[in-house]
């Protein structure tokens, strides 16, 4: 016998039909096992998806985004919403990102700012509660026209117990400021949350 | 009648059925088959698309006010193999006599996605070069989809960009 194959013995060399349904059955089950492990390599938790619908944002007034109204681009998990998101990913260390572009709903303040953040926090607490980790890109507006696109991707560790935000702040006091339909939000799972081991 | 295993049709005899070398044969071939298609498997997970490319030469005259796609050589990344991507681009404007603000965006078959917008507070400025990059921007592309990047620019003069496009695959789509 091999790891995975018996062999026909002297004793069921009737039985080699047998036999060869046993080999069939356990070379199948040994090649998918290994299939399956190399396979979840290349399909890592992934989800991409694109809003269909605008979120508007007063200015000087960190507001988390939580779009509801979204195209699935592409998953293969069951976790495809803004809201909540941390909390429903399995613990581990994943990079996440957004793109949008920002638009002034009326006048435009030339020059101010918009700051995206990414950050995760204790689940539950207040919006305003301290960051575990935070990343944010700043665009000061061109006033071209044609708003700001912001995109930013940063690296998080996840406990099952953090909340995972996208959050908008912005100085346009002017008017308010429209995450245009079209922005992207993707998250990826890097690894297991593991411990580094020291030499 | 032979019968197959429910995955990957592994072919057996039935008790009943003649047994000759064929059936060893034929059997053995199957998972031979299967062995080189596991090993094809295992190249994937070691290791899949990742490209950084940078445009050669940089491409100049770009009028401002213009969205202008780039198409120089290296500007553009077509997908070998269906899958999610990342791609990140790194962009420089100059040569310009001066640049109020600038624009890349990252398209897919020629569909613009946003990407990043950059602008100094304080702008128009003096200054006749900006550099700066999208971080990361994820694709679900099929085989022979292309990724480019077009700039849209303010400013006074024409412009030359530099451009370098970093691609790679995370999730192989089977």
């Amino acid at each position: 016998m091999t790891n995975c194959l018996t062999c026909p013995e002297p004793e069921n060399y009737a039985a080699v039909a047998l036999q060869l349904q046993n080999t069939a059955m356990q070379a199948e089950s040994c090649l998918f096992d290994l299939q399956k492990q190399l396979r979840n390599g290349t399909n890592p938790l992934t989800t991409v998806i694109t809003s269909t619908g605008t979120e508007s944002i007063a200015a000087n007034v960190v507001q988390d985004l939580g779009v509801t109204s979204f195209t699935t681009n592409f998953a293969n998990n069951p976790t495809t919403q803004v809201v909540q998101l941390g909390p429903n990913l399995p613990i581990g260390v994943y990079q996440v990102g957004a793109t949008m572009t920002a638009i002034a709903s009326g006048v435009v303040d030339d020059n101010t700012l918009r700051v995206l953040r990414i950050r995760t926090k204790k689940d539950g607490t207040p919006s305003g509660a301290p960051d575990d980790s935070l990343a944010e890109i700043t665009i000061y507006e061109p006033n071209n026209g044609t708003g700001s696109d912001m995109s930013l991707s940063t690296t998080v560790t996840l406990d099952g117990n953090q909340d995972l935000i996208f959050s908008f702040f912005h100085l346009n006091t002017s008017s308010t400021i429209t995450i245009a339909s079209g922005a992207i939000y993707w998250w990826t799972k890097l690894s297991d949350q593991v411990a580094l081991r020291t030499v | 009648m032979p019968e197959n295993t429910p995955i990957y049709g592994f072919t057996y005899p039935c008790p009943g059925d003649p047994v000759d070398a064929a059936s060893f044969a034929t059997l053995a071939n199957q998972i031979d088959t299967q062995l080189f298609a596991l090993q094809d498997d295992e190249e994937w997970s070691l290791g899949r698309y990742s490209v950084r490319q940078t445009m050669t030469p940089n491409q100049a005259g770009l009028v401002s006010g213009v969205e202008t796609a780039l198409v120089n050589a290296g500007s553009t990344y077509v997908i070998p193999a269906d899958g999610v991507y990342i791609a990140c681009a790194a962009t420089q404007g100059f040569a310009a006599t001066s640049i109020d603000n600038m624009r890349i965006r990252l398209r897919l078959n020629g569909a613009a996605i946003p990407g990043r917008s950059y602008n100094n507070n304080g702008a128009p400025f003096i200054d006749s070069t900006q550099m700066f990059d999208v971080p990361g921007v994820p694709f679900v592309a099929v085989t022979g989809d292309t990724i480019s990047a077009a700039v849209l620019w303010f400013g006074v003069g024409t412009l030359t960009v530099f451009l370098r496009l970093d691609v790679r695959m995370i999730v192989r789509i089977l």
